[in-house]
């Protein structure tokens, strides 16, 4: 599938709409793993996204303009014992490409949506 | 053995990701290895009291299904660093896919072949999806005790000539499509920052380039027009001028622009003249500036050996966004596809006309164009979150500058005086627009090396 300049493929359009509905829920930071987690039981499937597939779209979610992200409080992992998380927060440009989604397809998540890119 | 099939797991994805971001910038590398490390401690943390079989085999799945993105990934890191030029990376995915699905083909051959229960074969896409569950679910199954998947031992070549022919097909456009526009200008130069710009199909060179001292000193000849067929033509410009319409960094001294030599300022008449249908006529008007984009870079890389380092760092910004009650903005009444691609020209589109105090006037402007122009005075970057697309016509008064440039030598400082406009969140309020200062993640600019032009 060619992707066009701008454009959100369905795995990242997903990632905006399951970002959107975990603040909704009062989330509003994640981490990759977690994403991940929620699509595939957005999904209901038991395969998670693809370490390589996942963190390419984060990084161009966050290229777009639609994700932000940073590095934990280093202090935190060091007294839980864990890699630090890099937590991700969906933009506003990123809740209107979630809008967009849902607006779009009615609740179903469209095969492709385009955006324009946010300059980093 | 099961711990250990579990170790060999995460092993190998350790493996993985340190093969392909070796020798990758210290900032990329780190961030990717940290990542997916934390990503493996939240798995086997969920996972600890799965069976470690099921588990080491998801995590196993996850490496391979993933590997053309990573590898999609670090190509793009490679161009972006100047190793591989635009058509050699879409030749290199379209022969890694290429190489995959035939791989696959003949695995599925292979398997076509063999002794067996019948099968329907709808399709690869629906096979794939419905074996990867059932052998993820089978596997789990079989752990806990439950019956043998029939046919689970026959399925396994199917299942993974299914993920070689997915990741195969993925592959070939994922490298060819989201491959930046890549610019022989930038021996180093980061993906990131390549997203916001527009992509590139073609990296075009100039024909002929003519770079002389100026003839005149004067700031005020100066002016620099890209025409619609791509030919440039400056006077008495300084070459802060070219990274700018390159870069799309500020004018004025900017925490985003460093390593400016002491002659900058020096100014030079260029003319240009571009190839033939360097900007075909029908291009959307992004993607010709994409086009000028990398002919310019290009110039600068040859004639100034240019090179640029693009860092992506975190720093205070201004996010420029719609305030609360809504956007005042007024349409334009010119359409993208009329626009005429004449940088000289402060009617065409993209373009401000200048005043004084720097109104926001300009006859169709999208978001991107008034973030990039108000950084020239601001004392923060200025990144564009309004998710507002479409040109605008904007039409403000004058507003104080935030920040100016040094004056130049032999003229007074100060001799503007701004005190009477207002500021310039006082204008935005007006278009229904504010500035918000927060954390953002920027491209960062420092120029390695540059030196004044050789003659002609």
């Amino acid at each position: 599938m060619r992707r066009k300049p701008g454009q959100l493929v369905p795995l990242e359009t997903a990632i905006c709409v399951c970002a959107a509905n975990l603040r909704r829920h009062g989330i509003l930071e994640f981490h990759g793993y977690e994403i991940a987690k929620r699509l595939g039981d957005a999904n209901n499937r038991r395969l998670l996204t693809a370490y390589g597939t996942l963190y390419r779209a984060l990084g161009r979610l966050e290229a777009m303009g639609l994700l932000q992200s940073q590095w934990e409080d280093a202090q935190i992992p060091a007294r839980e014992n864990r890699p630090g998380r890099r937590l991700y927060v969906l933009t506003a440009a990123g809740e209107t490409a979630a809008d967009d989604a849902r607006q779009t397809a009615g609740g179903k998540i469209p095969k492709r949506v385009a955006r324009r890119p946010v300059p980093a | 053995m099961t711990s250990l099939l579990m170790r060999l797991a995460v092993h190998c994805v350790r493996a993985w990701t340190w093969l392909y971001t070796w020798r990758m910038p210290p900032g990329l590398r780190e961030t990717r290895r940290f990542e997916i490390e934390s990503d493996l401690w939240e798995f086997q943390g969920d996972a600890a009291g799965d069976h470690h079989f099921g588990s080491a085999l998801h995590i196993f799945l996850l490496l391979l299904i993933g590997m053309p993105d990573d590898l999609g990934w670090r190509v793009e890191q490679a161009a972006v660093a100047g190793a591989f030029t635009q058509g050699s990376i879409a030749l290199c995915g379209r022969m890694a896919g290429t190489t995959l699905v035939i791989g696959a083909l003949w695995a599925i051959d292979a398997d076509a072949h063999r002794p067996r229960a019948a099968t329907a074969v709808a399709g690869l896409s629906a096979v794939f999806d419905q074996q990867l569950d059932q052998q993820v679910e089978g596997t789990m199954a079989r752990r806990a005790g439950g019956a043998r998947h029939p046919a689970g031992r026959r399925r396994l070549p199917l299942l993974t000539a299914g993920i070689a022919a997915i990741a195969g097909l993925s592959m070939v456009p994922q490298v060819t499509a989201q491959s930046p526009p890549i610019a022989a200008a930038d021996p180093i130069f980061e993906v990131t920052s390549i997203l916001a710009s527009p992509a590139v199909a073609q990296s075009q060179a100039y024909e002929v380039i003519s770079i002389k001292p100026a003839r005149s000193g004067d700031p005020r000849n100066m002016h620099m027009r890209v025409l619609p067929n791509g030919d440039l033509n400056a006077s008495a410009v300084p070459v802060l001028l070219l990274l700018r319409y390159a870069y799309d960094v500020p004018v004025n001294p900017s925490p985003r622009l460093s390593g400016l030599p002491g002659w900058w300022g020096e100014p030079y008449d260029i003319e240009a003249k571009a190839p033939t249908n360097a900007i075909p006529p029908g291009l959307p008007e992004s993607e010709k500036r994409g086009r000028m984009q990398q002919m310019i870079r290009r110039l600068l890389a040859d004639r100034f050996k240019l090179v640029v380092r693009v860092e992506q760092k975190t720093m205070l910004v201004y996010a420029l966004t719609v305030a609360s009650g809504g956007s005042n903005l007024q349409k334009s009444t010119i359409a993208e596809k009329d626009c005429i691609l004449d940088t000289g020209t402060p009617e065409s589109c993209h373009n401000f006309i200048a005043g004084r105090g720097h109104p926001l006037n300009a006859r169709a402007i999208n978001m991107d164009d008034l973030a990039q122009y108000i950084e020239n005075w601001t004392d923060l970057p200025v990144v564009n979150r309004t998710a507002v697309s479409g040109l605008f016509a904007v039409e403000t008064e004058g507003w104080t500058p935030m920040r100016l440039p040094p004056p130049p030598p032999g003229n007074p400082a100060g001799t503007t005086n701004f005190d009477d406009l207002p500021t310039l969140f006082t204008v935005l309020r007006k278009l229904g627009l504010e500035l918000k200062q927060q954390d953002a993640t920027v491209p960062v600019y420092t120029v390695e090396h540059i030196e004044r032009p050789a003659g002609d």
